[in-house]
């Protein structure tokens, strides 16, 4: 999400229209951080982890 | 004496913005964010209201709002939809440099008539090879017997297709870089004047985005903008106004985003209780409100140094890039809140991402707003007179 981001950012106005590669790429990032367990569930999986160990 | 109060004025500014925002903007929003059409009914209702031409001295037809009083607007018309309230404010980004460096004479026969009368002017800079490099700009105007002859092509201009009046810059002595930019009125009904591409965009889809072109285009000298060489100096005096107003968009956007992320994460239950009562969730939105008030009170201040007849560049620039930079975030962590549902266009926040993203590029990217910052900061900017002095304008 953070690199499609500023992918978009680089390319400036151009970054924003869907002429461009990179105005899909962030609007495909997004669902990255969604599906298959959220990056907040992630976190909650993660600090269950490491305190049991 | 430090008060955040606003006037009654301001207040009734704001209840009038607001309650067009949510009757008018609102409902229609996801539909024009959908086809991508001009929405003029919006537009017509708006200027009715005096919306639309708020920021016109009155002696030239206007209200004479100040900066803090537009920001207000516009905050709450942006919480509508930030593609409509963009091609809604295009005309004061093109009308503001007439004002800050038009004759009296310029400002009635090229500002007076976007009083009267719902039309629609573009603000042209950006080029295909100049966006922030404004010395890079391609487009020439050449003095011929008492006139110039304009050719060039400019690029992603808001409102470009339906616009009667351009505000172009143009370099009139390409060896001096920017300082051979001069700012020129051209309307659309001159011979070679025509408009190009209209641009598929991420989001802000209502707002129009064109190309516009000039072919062999002769403009009367009385449409010079101050003097040959002014234009870059007239452009970022234009910039200086307009960049609180952006600023106040994010925070419409990021404002927006948070309410509706707020409410959903009441709504929605997991592990059975509320995902509000996740610590996870909860400090998310405990951010977005405290960042939500900062970005507020920077563009409040960026406005309001100007209002005061001081130079705003520092305090506008940090407006901003932080109010935009923070929409991003706050429009990206409503989807995350929102989760799977959060990405499917039925539900709202997956558009205000979109358009929170144009935040940070048009009008000076995020990064040019840090390039403007430090040496301004570094000098501890004493204040100085903003109004533009040179030529005959005011």
């Amino acid at each position: 999400m953070r690199v499609t981001t500023d992918a978009v950012q680089i390319y400036g106005g151009y970054g924003y229209m869907r002429d461009y590669p990179v105005e899909k790429l962030m609007r495909d990032a997004k669902l990255l951080q969604i599906y298959e367990g959220t990056s907040q569930i992630q976190r909650m999986v993660i600090a269950k982890e490491i305190m049991m160990r | 004496m430090i008060g955040f109060d606003l006037t009654q004025e301001q207040i009734a500014l704001q209840d009038m913005a607001r309650k067009f925002a949510a009757n008018e903007i609102r409902p229609k929003a996801v539909e024009y964010d959908h086809t991508g059409t001009f929405p003029e009914e919006i537009f017509k209702k708006a200027f009715g209201l005096g919306l639309m031409s708020g920021y016109i001295p009155e002696e030239y037809g206007g209200l004479g709002l100040k900066a803090l009083d537009s920001c207000i607007i516009d905050e709450e018309l942006a919480w509508g939809c930030s593609g409509i309230a963009t091609s809604m404010t295009s005309n004061g980004l093109a009308l503001t440099p007439i004002l800050v460096a038009g004759t009296d004479d310029q400002k009635k026969r090229f500002v007076a008539p976007f009083a009267e009368k719902l039309r629609y002017a573009s603000f042209c800079l950006t080029e295909p090879g100049a966006g922030s490099d404004a010395g890079g700009i391609a487009t020439t105007a050449k003095k011929e017997g008492d006139g110039y002859v304009i050719n060039g092509r400019k690029c992603f201009i808001t409102n470009g297709s339906y616009a009667s009046q351009y505000t172009v810059f143009a370099s009139t002595d390409r060896s001096k870089g920017h300082k051979g930019l001069s700012a020129f009125v051209v309307p659309r009904s001159l011979p070679g004047v025509s408009v190009g591409k209209k641009e598929d965009k991420m989001g802000q889809r209502a707002s129009d985005t064109a190309d516009v072109l000039f072919e062999d285009v002769k403009v009367p000298a009385e449409n010079l903008l101050g003097k040959e060489g002014e234009g870059f100096k007239i452009a970022m005096i234009t910039l200086d106004y307009t960049r609180p107003s952006i600023a106040a968009f994010a925070v419409g956007v990021a404002r927006a985003a948070f309410e509706l992320a707020m409410q959903y994460s009441k709504e929605r239950v997991q592990f059975g209780v509320p995902i509000a009562m996740n610590q996870a969730i909860h400090f998310l939105l405990a951010d977005m409100a405290m960042e939500i008030e900062a970005a507020r009170l920077l563009t409040y201040k960026g406005a309001w140094v100007l209002d005061q007849g001081k130079r705003n560049t520092k305090e506008s620039s940090f407006a901003k890039a932080y109010a935009a930079d923070l929409a991003m975030r706050v429009t990206t962590d409503a989807v995350q809140i929102y989760g799977g549902y959060g990405y499917m266009r039925d539900y709202p926040v997956e558009k205000l991402m979109r358009d929170a993203k144009l935040l940070q590029i048009y009008e000076g990217t995020s990064q040019i707003q840090r390039m403007v910052i430090p040496p301004i900061s570094r000098c501890g900017s004493p204040p100085t007179r903003c109004r533009f002095t040179a030529g005959t304008g005011t």
